[in-house]
């Protein structure tokens, strides 16, 4: 039951500002993932939350103690890298046991706390053996193992999936939820990979300029993203240029290029107001039948059918100058017989139109 | 016709490369190996047992060791600052530290060390307050090998502490490991093939080295003729039985040096690949 808070975090490299003022807590048992591209200074937030690199200005507080002048191994942190960094001189035994060592725990107490965390693991049998004789799922358990035996307040995991096969990636997803969950230990995880953002975190926060541009649960800022860069970075595949047409309390009407939805919001807007519309596909739904146009439903026809992964995006066709995506299963399509050229109908959930104000 | 030529060329290339391949491997064992044909074993161990010999095998030994532990030493805490740490001016000190000595002429190293320790020298001055004088003794033999194979030890064991990963070395501060922990349980021992080479490198260097010895340390003296110096000496004076002892010795030690080395490189890439 750990919170961290970092507060007017800034770094600078010289005349480049990696980190600034950035804010941001993370509550006590929360899986919260830092999501940022390469360059937008994921990594220096982590060593100096870590303590491996001093920030220029700003605080790290761990359970409203400030750790920002402390050593690293003064913080309480488990850290778990990319590349799992095992001790290659040692064994994975001597490598879960190492930070107890260090805080010269007796030997019975440290090999009976060893022991237990093998079993956790299920790394039975594999004590005696060097990193390199490990699988990489293997080396990711002596890393978490390693990280955790020392009772941390929190664990910081760098991309910790990222080095492994799909199945095993999968796997290890599961059971490092699991493992918070089992544990209730606050993890600060980085990655670039927005599935996997999805997939685990209980909040996001997305590191832009330095700061976390915005941060909140996967489906707050998935669906609801506040800034135009958000919604370009979580490549929000339907956004609209619109203005606002009629406003009555939270109901709006916008007017895009050639059609007209309607939403709630609770955003300061006026009439006449330039907007940007963000709609998921999953909140558009096709229907083979023709409906009447009417509120938020469309008609069009097939422009283009793409592969996406296990899905097919259908791009349609609403107005000549109009495309909307949606995203449908490879088996509903091969049910519906979808073709290019094809008549269809589009609903969209109202709850789901998203607007982001023009500055 | 396309065909043809592209089967004659590529034909041509391959004897040419077996061609030059041969005629530069006969050559260097020719040169190594006529070491052996121009002396017979017994004057190979009548040279042996001569006094003036054995003596410039113990100084050259007992210099090359001296030289090596010390290069040691100091060259193992340069190369991890060079290797760890950011400071202005740290391109020029590799460059002065390194590069330049590993590039200077034979004897230019002699030379800088005798101006600066002749009497009339910065440090020469200073040590002859003390009635200290390096020149032409045994510490300049040590001195002399210990300048010149510096560079070679600290670009070695500098190599091999950036070769081990950073994370390694942070993770083991956030388990609570403090810098001087985390150099001698995974820095140094994860380097250390890396430093044995270096060291050994440092060493073969040290045996062979004749330029800064001739001019700091003379090597008329028991206590400064190390071997090179002797070969070269005795070649000057026509006393081939000698010079070609001392040159086989020499060449056997080397070979030795070389094959640990190499030992140690296939040892330390099968590690890294591990």
């Amino acid at each position: 039951m750990h919170k961290l808070e970092l507060i007017g975090i800034s770094k600078s490299f010289g005349p480049q500002a990696v980190l600034s003022d950035l804010s941001l807590e993370i509550s006590p048992d929360e899986l919260f993932i830092i999501l940022g591209s390469s360059g937008s200074g994921k990594t220096t937030l982590l060593l100096g939350i870590l303590g491996l690199q001093k920030f220029d200005s700003g605080r790290v507080i761990i359970d409203g103690r400030d750790v920002t002048n402390l050593s690293p191994g003064g913080r309480n942190i488990g850290y778990v890298p990319q590349n799992y960094a095992l001790f290659p001189n040692y064994t994975v035994f001597e490598n879960i046991a190492f930070g107890l060592r260090l805080r010269k725990v007796s030997k019975n107490i440290m090999q009976t706390k060893v022991r237990l965390i093998i079993d956790d693991f299920g790394l039975q049998g594999l004590e005696y053996r060097f990193p390199f004789q490990l699988s990489g799922g293997q080396m990711q358990r002596v890393a978490l193992a390693r990280a955790l035996i020392i009772e941390p307040s929190l664990l910081l995991l760098d991309e910790p999936v990222s080095a492994l096969d799909i199945e095993t990636r999968q796997k290890i997803k599961a059971e490092l939820k699991e493992l918070q969950k089992k544990l209730h230990i606050t993890m600060v995880y980085i990655t670039h990979d927005q599935q996997e953002t999805l997939e685990l975190a209980d909040r996001f926060g997305i590191l832009n300029n330095g700061r976390i541009e915005q941060s909140g649960s996967p489906d707050e800022v998935f669906y609801k993203p506040k800034t135009l860069f958000v919604a370009r970075f979580l490549n929000t595949e339907n956004m609209l240029k619109g203005k606002i047409l009629h406003k009555f309390g939270n109901e709006v009407t916008i007017q895009t290029n050639d059609i007209i939805l309607k939403t709630h919001t609770s955003l300061e807007l006026s009439e006449g107001d330039q907007v940007t519309v963000c709609i998921r596909p999953g909140a558009i739904h096709l229907r083979t039948h023709r409906i009447h146009p009417g509120k938020n439903v469309f008609a069009g026809t097939i422009e283009s059918i793409h592969p996406i992964g296990r899905d097919l995006e259908v791009n349609v066709l609403v107005t000549p100058h109009e495309v909307l995506k949606t995203r449908i299963s490879r088996i509903v399509t091969r049910e519906l017989k979808l073709t290019h050229g094809m008549p269809v109908s589009l609903s969209i959930d109202e709850a789901f139109v998203h607007l982001i104000p023009v500055q | 016709m396309g065909k043809f030529y592209s089967k004659a060329v590529n034909k041509t290339f391959e004897v040419a490369n077996y061609f030059f391949s041969f005629v530069l491997i006969a050559f260097m064992f020719l040169i190594i190996g006529s070491l052996f044909f121009t002396t017979t074993p017994s004057a190979f161990f009548q040279q042996m047992s001569s006094h003036v010999v054995l003596i410039s095998i113990a100084v050259t030994f007992g210099s090359s060791f001296i030289a090596s532990l010390i290069v040691f030493i100091f060259s193992v805490p340069a190369a991890y600052v060079l290797s760890r740490k950011n400071f202005p001016g740290k391109r020029l000190l590799e460059t002065v530290v390194v590069d330049l000595p590993l590039s200077f002429p034979p004897g230019v190293d002699g030379l800088i060390l005798l101006l600066l320790l002749s009497k009339t020298g910065i440090l020469g001055k200073l040590l002859g307050q003390f009635g200290i004088s390096i020149p032409y003794t045994f510490a300049a033999v040590v001195l002399a090998k210990l300048f010149v194979s510096i560079p070679f030890m600290v670009s070695f064991v500098r190599e091999a502490f950036d070769r081990v990963d950073r994370n390694i070395e942070n993770v083991a501060r956030t388990l609570g490991a403090s810098p001087f922990q985390v150099f001698y349980k995974l820095t140094f021992p994860l380097s250390i093939w890396g430093v044995l080479k270096g060291l050994i490198m440092a060493l073969s260097k040290s045996l062979g080295e004749i330029g800064a010895t001739l001019i700091l340390a003379g090597g008329l003296t028991s206590s400064t003729g190390t071997m090179s110096v002797l070969i070269y000496f005795a070649t000057q004076k026509g006393e081939m039985d000698k010079a070609v002892a001392l040159a086989i010795i020499l060449e056997f030690l080397t070979f030795i040096l070389l094959t640990i080395i190499k030992l140690l490189f296939k040892e330390s890439t099968h590690k890294i690949r591990a």
